[in-house]
C-alpha cells in the first residue's frame, strides 16, 4: 500500500495497529501526519532554532518506542503535544541553567533589548511573532501556544499543562497584554 | 472605585475570548466596549493579535527531518545518547560535590593553619614524606 493512500484513507487507530506490527510506512505515514502539529508547539515554544528540530525529532522517538504503551485514552494529536510541550519545558529549564552559569547577566539584558529591536524592523510577520514570543517567560509562553496556535480548548490546555482553567485563563490574559505590548507596531 | 472597576472589565475583555461569560457579564462589558473607546481599541488589538497568532499554526521541520528520525531509529542512537546524556549528568554532579568538599576542606586547612599560603590550603607543611615514613606501621 502506497504512503499517500495511508495517509488519505486510513485512520490513526489503523495506523497505529500495523505500526505496532512493525510496518515502518504506517508510522511514517503517522508521523507525516501529526509533524505540522508538533513543529507549531516546538517552534513556539523554542523559536526556529536547530534545537526545535531536535526536539521534534524526541518527541517521535519517544512515540516509537510508547508504541505499544499508548492505550488511545486521549487522541494521538494530544498525545504528542503533551510530548513535545514537556520536552519543550525541560529544554527552556535547561537553556535557562546554561545562561545562568555561562552568560553574564548584562549580555543576557542587551540580547533582549535587541529582540525588541528587531521586532520593530523585520518585515516578516512570522519572525516577529517568534521573537516576540520567546519574550514571554515560559508559563505564559506555553497556555499561549497551546491555545491560540494549536488551537485547544482552555479546558483542554489546562488538562494538558495540569493546571487549573482558572490560571490557564489568567496566564493567557497577561501573555496577550505583553505581547500586544511587544508587537504594538504591528497591531 | 473606577480603577477597580476598569480592571474587571478588562478582566472580563480578556475572559470573553476564552470563556463563556454569563448574561450579566455580557452585557456589562457589551456596554463598556461601546462606551469606552480605549476599550474597543483594546479589543480590536487583540482580535488581530490572536488571528496574527494562528499564523504560526501552519509550521513544519526541515524536509530532512522524517529521513533523519527513521535513520537514527534504524540506528537506535537515541538510546546511546540516553546513556551519555545520564553519564554525563552524573559526571557533573561528582564535580560539583567534589568542588564543594575541596573548597570547604581548604576553608578548614586556612582556619586551622591560620595562614594563606598554598601549603597550608592543602595542609602540606604537616605533611613530609618523612612524616609517613615514621609512621609505626611502615617502621615494622
Amino acid at each position: 500500500m502506497s504512503t499517500q493512500h495511508l495517509r488519505e484513507n486510513v485512520t490513526d487507530k489503523d495506523l497505529l495497529h500495523r505500526a505496532r506490527l512493525g510496518d515502518q510506512k504506517a508510522f511514517t505515514t503517522l508521523v507525516q501526519r501529526y509533524e505540522s502539529r508538533v513543529a507549531a508547539t516546538v517552534k513556539g515554544m523554542l523559536g526556529n532554532t536547530d534545537e526545535s528540530e531536535d526536539i521534534g525529532q524526541e518527541v517521535f522517538i519517544r512515540f516509537y518506542h510508547a508504541l505499544h504503551a499508548f492505550r488511545e485514552e486521549a487522541s494521538l494529536g494530544t498525545y504528542l503535544t503533551r510530548i513535545a510541550i514537556n520536552l519543550s519545558l525541560d529544554e527552556l529549564k535547561r537553556r535557562k541553567r546554561k545562561f545562568l552559569f555561562f552568560i553574564p547577566l548584562s549580555q543576557e539584558i542587551s540580547k533582549a533589548a535587541m529582540t525588541e529591536k528587531e521586532i520593530s524592523g523585520s518585515n516578516d510577520l512570522k519572525e516577529n511573532l517568534q521573537n516576540a514570543l520567546q519574550k514571554l517567560a515560559p508559563e505564559f509562553r506555553a497556555v499561549l501556544v497551546l491555545r491560540l496556535i494549536d488551537g485547544y480548548s482552555t479546558e483542554e490546555t489546562a488538562k494538558l499543562l495540569n493546571l487549573p482553567v482558572g490560571t490557564v485563563l489568567s496566564r493567557l490574559a497577561r501573555a496577550q497584554q505583553k505581547l500586544r505590548g511587544i508587537l504594538k507596531p504591528l497591531i | 472605585m473606577r480603577d477597580s472597576m476598569n480592571t474587571s472589565i478588562t478582566t472580563l475583555l480578556y475572559r470573553s475570548f476564552d470563556a463563556a461569560l454569563s448574561l450579566e457579564e455580557q452585557s456589562s462589558l457589551n456596554k463598556a466596549l461601546v462606551s469606552t473607546a480605549e476599550l474597543s481599541e483594546e479589543h480590536r488589538q487583540i482580535r488581530k493579535l490572536r488571528t496574527m497568532l494562528q499564523e504560526l499554526s501552519a509550521q513544519t521541520f526541515s524536509e530532512h527531518f522524517i529521513v533523519e528520525l527513521l535513520q537514527c531509529l534504524s540506528e537506535n542512537i537515541i538510546g546511546k545518547q540516553e546513556y551519555w546524556k545520564s553519564l554525563q549528568w552524573a559526571f557533573r554532579r561528582v564535580v560539583v560535590i567534589g568542588t564543594l568538599l575541596m573548597v570547604l576542606l581548604s576553608t578548614y586547612n586556612v582556619y586551622v593553619t591560620q595562614s594563606i599560603s598554598f601549603d597550608a590550603l592543602f595542609h602540606f607543611s604537616f605533611w613530609e614524606t618523612t612524616d609517613i615514613t615514621q609512621i609505626d606501621t611502615f617502621q615494622r
